[in-house]
């Protein structure tokens, strides 16, 4: 169920002292899971004072044993913390929304005298996949008045983040930029994104026009092991055929849309 | 990591106190601070510490890690935002401080200060081009010289900044970095000139603008050669005279000048030199004293630096112009022989002048005394030349010239002009000489001649005839000569000639010397009374021939009633006071010439004292006399009778003296030649036969009683006083009658009825003297005697010559030219 990136921070001033073992924040959530968080450390000599969990800086749950209770969760937008299920080495968020995106620390502090101090941190992002393909549209006035090409825009469905569209003309991907329209993007109720492309396509000839948009949090940088899954990677598309006789002005366009396939990626595990 | 934690820059300077802030405030007022922990990005363990879980904030326990902040850091909860005070800020503390505040209810806050320390640079190197490191001052430079200053500053973080800046402007320098931290900052100076002196150049570094630079500034030094020299007061005259003090002054060295003087090449050593209080002139004093020989000299004042020795020095060139006072000379005209210029000759000379400025005037001396232009004395003056017309022998002597210009009176060394002449007979001299038979006379001629080398030849004539005196009786001294005479007979009485001559010439008219038997001397003439007074009175007298022998004189005062002598006074001239006498009354007085062969005749006159000017008013007579008698009444008849016997012996005395005069007068003729008086005054030894020499001039107190007595009796029993006019009128009386001694005593008045005249009254009560012949007595040999002839003196003499030659031509025709007294 969980996928787990592990980032590990180590502030080892003597083998004795505090520190953290691991901070196990996971990168990507599709809204609506729970989400644990994990903070295993070591007090070397110590004793605890607090574990805290910030979130971009903002405590969110901490837990100090000399007070009653030790757990104790705050507030904040898009974070619900369990608390039953959380602890001092662990903290459960249920469910996760697009505002749990964010940078997640965990500090642990021993007690008096040294109040030695040891954090470890990792970002996770909430992700929303579209529930429908990207639609072709055309202006048929437009196109037949223009007469020597034809105008057609891809709009993708509503997500998080926002779908990267490419348009295909007989299986080739259209890279020339004077073919190519670009829009911004275009926002939506819960923070969700819709996307559009515009394509010039060539009249005289008879082809196959394909819009493609993918959603996935892949590109993002510094996320050198991707790991797609199902759940947290999606492409459809919108397929065009375009028939042009050698008469002059008339353009017969049929849409024929017809093939709405969910590709989906094949997991895969970075093992570390 | 904790890039999410808000961040805070700030920047310190090392060595300064710093704050970080932290904010420790609430938002609810329940709420509380529990813990406040300061951790630095690479520690663990908290540097700083507030601890206020269990006690009040305001206790909290504060804990900072001693190999951090320790005792340096300090919390300052009360600002806002609270603080953390970090004093004297050390580069080490640089980095990233975290501050988290736990809050008893509200979220714990984490927040970030970035600390930056500043260490200003801290060491500042310049070189110069060669390499030398330079301190304080840059140089010296001199004019058009260019340089460059490197100024390499190390030791700061960041790198600092270096600029350059002249006299506090900043100038635009390139600076470059060099390895480790280090910036160099290059200045290029020049080319320089005379303002550029001591600029000062800065070289600054920081690193921050709350940093403190570090600088250096460097003073640049500079030589130059001096700009002007001038000797002050040139190209005036100067007097030799005077010693000067001259300046000269050079500016514009620097160092300061240093000068020196010259005089036409050679260094003059004792100048003084003074530096103005800028120290940018240069004065040097030196003293000179300049003569003549310096006129036309180049003196010459150079200035120098002596730091610039390739630099040829300055120089102020002052040509000499010396003034001094004349220089002359007196040179005879070129045709004279200064040795044998003789009376009569026109010498000239000429006044050789040297004198800057000219002379104006030349004045010609003649033994000191300024000569005048005289044509008619022969002295005539043009611009530098003296004409003497016909010199003489009184024209001899030293003449200068005198050159006068500003400078004073130059006068020349003296020419002795020598003016020879023949020799002539010297005036002054005893012409007639007095000598007895078998007497052995010397008989001295005295000449004048130049040259002084003289012979001498001696004549003797009488009325017979003319002989040589022959060699072996005379003898010679310079211009004198004496002859040893000794006449034997009558015949040897004459006229004795002495011819002088000398390589001039011959004299051309001998000295006459007469050889007379010697005898009485004449009497004495022309006596007046002078001087009188109240006790006393003067007289003079012109004396007569003295015999041909030396004559002294005798005065004798007498109490004309008593005929006693109150005062006796002898002299070597006829001069004579009488001192001791009674006030107002008149005195028979006498005076008479003797020598080794006897006395004289004496001249008679009266003289009186001067009358008191009370008796003469007031007193009576008739008051007067009995008090007098009463007082002096216990020793009157002693006094007559004492006064009767002075009376005795004075009679007696003149009937003696008056034999004798009478018979030695025939014999005391003067010779025809020796005219009214011979006033010489050969001094020989006295016969002492003519006595009476009484040295007690003044008479004794009692003496004067006495007289005074018998004066005063005198005058109440016989006849009132004279008045005052009465001792005048005798004296004029007494001249008239010249031979009035004798007939004051011998003669009636009838036959002197003038000096009888004043004493009219008295003389009848006069006691006659001793009878005197009156031809005797009277007989004079002066002039102007009562029986006196020309003719019968000849006689006289011719009789006593040995030869019986005309004796009278030779020697009138003499006399006239010998005899000019």
């Amino acid at each position: 169920m969980f996928v787990t990136f592990i980032i590990i921070s180590l502030l080892i001033k003597e083998s004795l002292l505090l520190r953290i073992v691991r901070v196990a924040v996971p990168s990507y959530k599709v809204r609506g899971q729970p989400a644990q968080l994990d903070c295993d450390y070591e007090l070397g000599g110590d004793i605890l004072y607090s574990v805290k969990w910030y979130r971009d800086n903002e405590e969110f749950y901490r837990y100090m044993p000399k007070y009653d209770p030790p757990k104790h969760a705050y507030k904040l937008d898009g974070i619900k913390v369990d608390l039953s299920k959380s602890d001092d080495r662990k903290v459960l968020l249920h469910p996760v929304t697009l505002k749990s995106t964010g940078q997640f620390r965990c500090e642990v502090s021993a007690e008096a005298p040294s109040f030695a101090s040891a954090a470890g941190e990792g970002r996770m992002e909430v992700i929303y996949l579209p529930r429908e393909g990207p639609r072709i549209t055309g202006n048929q006035q437009e196109n037949n008045r223009r007469g020597d090409s034809m105008f057609l825009n891809c709009t993708s469905g509503r997500s998080y983040p926002a779908a990267v569209l490419s348009w295909d003309i007989d299986g080739e991907k259209v890279t020339d930029p004077a073919l190519l329209v670009e829009y911004p993007p275009i926002q939506h109720q819960h923070g969700l994104v819709s996307t559009a492309l515009g394509l010039h396509v060539p009249t005289g000839r008879t082809m196959q026009v394909r819009c493609t948009a993918r959603v996935a949090p892949s590109w993002r940088e510094g996320s050198e092991a991707v790991v797609g899954n199902s759940q947290l990677a999606d492409s459809k598309e919108a397929m065009l055929l375009v028939k042009s006789s050698c008469g002059v002005s008339t353009l017969n366009i049929m849409l024929l849309t017809l093939s709405f396939a969910l590709l989906l990626s094949s997991l895969i595990q970075l093992e570390t | 990591m904790l890039v999410s934690v808000p961040m805070t820059q700030l920047v310190a300077i090392a060595g300064e106190p710093v704050y970080l802030p932290c904010d420790i405030a609430t938002q609810d007022e329940d709420d509380a601070v529990l813990l406040v922990l300061w951790y630095r990005e690479d520690l663990g363990t908290p540097i700083y510490s507030v601890d206020a879980r269990e006690r009040d904030f305001g206790v909290a326990e504060r804990w900072s890690d001693e190999s951090v902040f320790a005792s340096r850091a300090y919390f300052l909860p009360e600002r806002r935002p609270a603080e953390l005070g970090v004093d004297r800020v050390r580069a080490s503390d640089q980095g990233i401080y975290r501050c988290r505040v736990d809050f008893k209810q509200a979220q714990t806050r984490n927040s970030r200060v970035n600390l930056t320390v500043i260490v200003p640079p801290n060491k500042m190197v310049i070189t110069d081009d060669k390499g030398d490191v330079k301190q304080a001052i840059v140089g010296p430079y001199v004019e058009g010289d260019t340089f460059t200053l490197k100024c390499d500053v190390s030791g700061g973080r960041p790198r600092p900044w270096v600029k350059w800046y002249r006299d506090e402007v900043e100038v635009d320098t390139p600076a470059t970095a060099l390895q480790g931290n280090a910036v160099r900052g290059v200045i290029h100076v020049g080319p320089l000139t005379r303002a550029d002196v001591r600029a000062a150049l800065t070289c600054r570094a920081s690193n921050h603008l709350r940093a403190h630079p570090i600088e250096t500034t460097l003073t640049l030094d500079m030589n130059f050669p001096p700009l002007t020299v001038h000797i002050l007061g040139s190209n005036q005259p100067l007097s030799a005279s005077r010693r000067y003090d001259l300046l000269c002054q050079s500016s514009g060295s620097r160092p300061p000048a240093s000068i020196t003087w010259w005089k036409n090449g050679h260094r003059i050593n004792n100048a003084k030199e003074t530096l103005s209080s800028d120290g940018n002139t240069t004065t040097s004093t030196v003293s000179l004293q300049l003569t003549k020989a310096d006129a036309g000299a180049k003196l010459a004042c150079r200035a120098s630096n002596p730091q610039m020795p390739s630099v040829a020095a300055l120089e102020d060139d002052w040509l000499l112009d010396i003034q001094y006072v004349p220089e002359t000379t007196v040179r005879l005209g070129t045709n004279l022989d200064p040795k044998n210029i003789r009376e009569g000759t026109d010498v000239y000379f000429d006044c050789i002048i040297k004198a800057h400025p000219y002379v104006y005037k030349v004045e010609w001396r003649h033994n000191r005394k300024t000569l005048v232009h005289n044509v008619g004395q022969g002295i005539i003056i043009t611009n530098q030349s003296l004409v003497l017309q016909g010199v003489g022998r009184k024209t001899a002597g030293n003449y200068t010239c005198v050159g006068f210009n500003a400078e004073g009176d130059g006068e020349s060394k003296p020419f002795s002009l020598n003016v020879l002449y023949a020799p002539t007979c010297r005036s002054s001299q005893q012409r007639v000489h007095g000598v007895a038979k078998q007497e052995r006379a010397h008989i001295t001629c005295h000449v004048d001649a130049n040259p002084a080398d003289v012979s001498f030849r001696w004549t003797f004539n009488n009325t017979a005839n003319s002989n040589e005196v022959s060699d072996s009786y005379v003898s010679r001294s310079g211009t004198s000569s004496t002859v040893t005479y000794t006449p034997h007979t009558e015949m040897d009485y004459g006229t004795l000639l002495c011819w002088a001559h000398n390589r001039i010439g011959k004299q051309r008219v001998p000295c006459v010397y007469h050889i007379i038997a010697a005898g009485r001397p004449d009497q004495v003439h022309n006596c007046t009374v002078v001087n009188a007074s109240l006790t006393s009175f003067g007289i003079r007298c012109a004396e007569g021939f003295n015999g041909g022998l030396p004559q002294s004189f005798l005065l004798e005062v007498r109490d004309i009633i008593s005929q006693e002598i109150v005062a006796n006074v002898s002299s070597a001239v006829p001069r004579f006071t009488a001192v001791g006498l009674e006030p107002g009354k008149t005195y028979a007085s006498a005076v008479l010439a003797y020598n080794a062969k006897g006395r004289g005749d004496p001249y008679p006159l009266r003289a009186s004292t001067l009358r008191p000017p009370e008796k003469h008013h007031v007193h009576d007579k008739s008051l007067d006399l009995p008090r007098t008698a009463f007082q002096i009444s216990g020793a009157m008849s002693a006094a007559v009778g004492g006064g009767g016997v002075l009376m005795v012996v004075l009679v007696l005395f003149m009937v003696a003296v008056r034999q004798r005069c009478a018979k030695r007068k025939p014999r005391s003729a003067p010779p025809p030649s020796s005219q009214p008086a011979s006033p010489d005054k050969l001094r020989e030894k006295d016969d002492s036969e003519s006595d009476d020499r009484n040295p007690d001039i003044i008479p004794s107190d009692t003496d004067h009683m006495q007289l005074d007595y018998f004066r005063q009796q005198q005058v109440s029993t016989i006849s009132p006083p004279p008045g005052n006019r009465a001792p005048r009128g005798s004296v004029a009386g007494v001249r008239g009658s010249i031979p009035g001694y004798c007939p004051l005593r011998t003669i009636p008045p009838s036959t002197h009825p003038q000096a009888m005249h004043d004493n009219s009254t008295a003389s009848s009560s006069i006691p006659p003297p001793a009878r005197f012949a009156s031809g005797a007595c009277t007989l004079p040999r002066g002039a102007g005697a009562c029986a006196s002839s020309g003719a019968g003196i000849p006689l006289q003499h011719l009789r006593t010559l040995p030869r019986p030659l005309p004796a009278p031509a030779p020697a009138p025709r003499h006399t006239p030219r010998d005899t000019p007294l």
